[in-house]
């Protein structure tokens, strides 16, 4: 773990508001593609934002065996869950992925992103967070495991269908 | 040839990410946080105000004549004095727990 990230944490725990702001600034961004990727556009600044309050209500709970930013994506994954089963129940979320990719198209931003959104709309959300945490912030497999709170051979597993099913839709592309 | 893959499938998902800063997402959170502890303190003091109520409510039918008609004036009075004061946020606190 970076020491100014211990360091930063520790701040948030005593109450400062300067350092969370620093947390706040140094993480968002991966935070948010996290959560971009696995619940899609549309409702992923929400979960960012509930995820970085609940780093700042439960900083306490922070144990040191992983890096912030591990603790923060394993804070924003239950938070996506949280919005998949409130969505589940609604009715709506199993669509929402093609349409937002659909809509994506349209906002024209490219060949390859609309592919790639294409490409992750079919694959579960526990595959896409896998895929996220091990290629896209360089995970290792036991890191992204403990993130996610999934077994090994599960993450091991979601990563290689999921690699294959990109590979398959993406085709030249990558 | 894996590693290959991977880093431009890496490469692929992190393409289209927020900006590094964004003083704005961060003002955000900050507002909701703020949000959430105004709502917090207003459960708690509306708790507290409906308990200095019950237990003043108990109080009179238990034992009446130790809280006089003045006595009860003046709560009564100061009750309705705060209330006509914080309308708008008891208002904006009743339409948050409703939430």
């Amino acid at each position: 773990m970076s020491p100014e990230d211990a360091a930063l944490l520790a701040a948030v725990c005593e109450g400062s508001e300067r350092a969370f702001n620093e947390l706040v600034d140094r993480h968002q961004q991966a935070v948010r593609q996290f959560v971009r990727r696995v619940v899609g556009p549309d409702d992923a600044d929400d979960v960012a934002q509930e995820t970085f309050l609940a780093a700042w209500s439960q900083a306490r709970s922070f144990r040191g065996g992983s890096t912030v930013r591990s603790w923060l994506f394993g804070i924003a994954w239950r938070k996506a869950k949280d919005l998949q089963r409130v969505g589940l129940r609604r009715g709506r979320r199993d669509t929402a992925w093609l349409a937002e990719a659909n809509v994506s198209a349209q906002a024209d931003i490219g060949a390859t992103e609309y592919a790639l959104a294409q490409a992750l709309s079919t694959l579960s959300i526990d595959q896409r967070a896998a895929l996220m945490l091990c290629l896209a912030y360089g995970m290792t497999n036991e890191e992204a495991a403990e993130a996610l709170h999934m077994p090994l051979g599960t993450v091991k597993s979601h990563v290689l269908r999921g690699r294959e099913r990109l590979r398959d839709v993406l085709g030249d592309e990558t | 040839m894996t590693d290959d893959l991977d880093s431009k499938l890496g490469a692929l998902l992190r393409a289209g990410a927020p900006p590094e800063r964004d003083p704005l997402f961060r003002i955000r959170v900050l507002e909701r946080r703020e949000r959430e502890r105004y709502r917090r303190r207003s459960r708690a003091l509306l708790a507290g105000a409906l308990c200095v109520t019950l237990i003043h409510a108990v109080a009179l039918v238990l034992a009446p004549d130790v809280f006089t008609a003045g006595a009860s004036a003046v709560l009564g009075l100061a009750i309705l004095g705060a209330g006509a004061l914080s309308a708008a946020s008891v208002v904006r606190v009743v339409r948050s727990l409703r939430r």
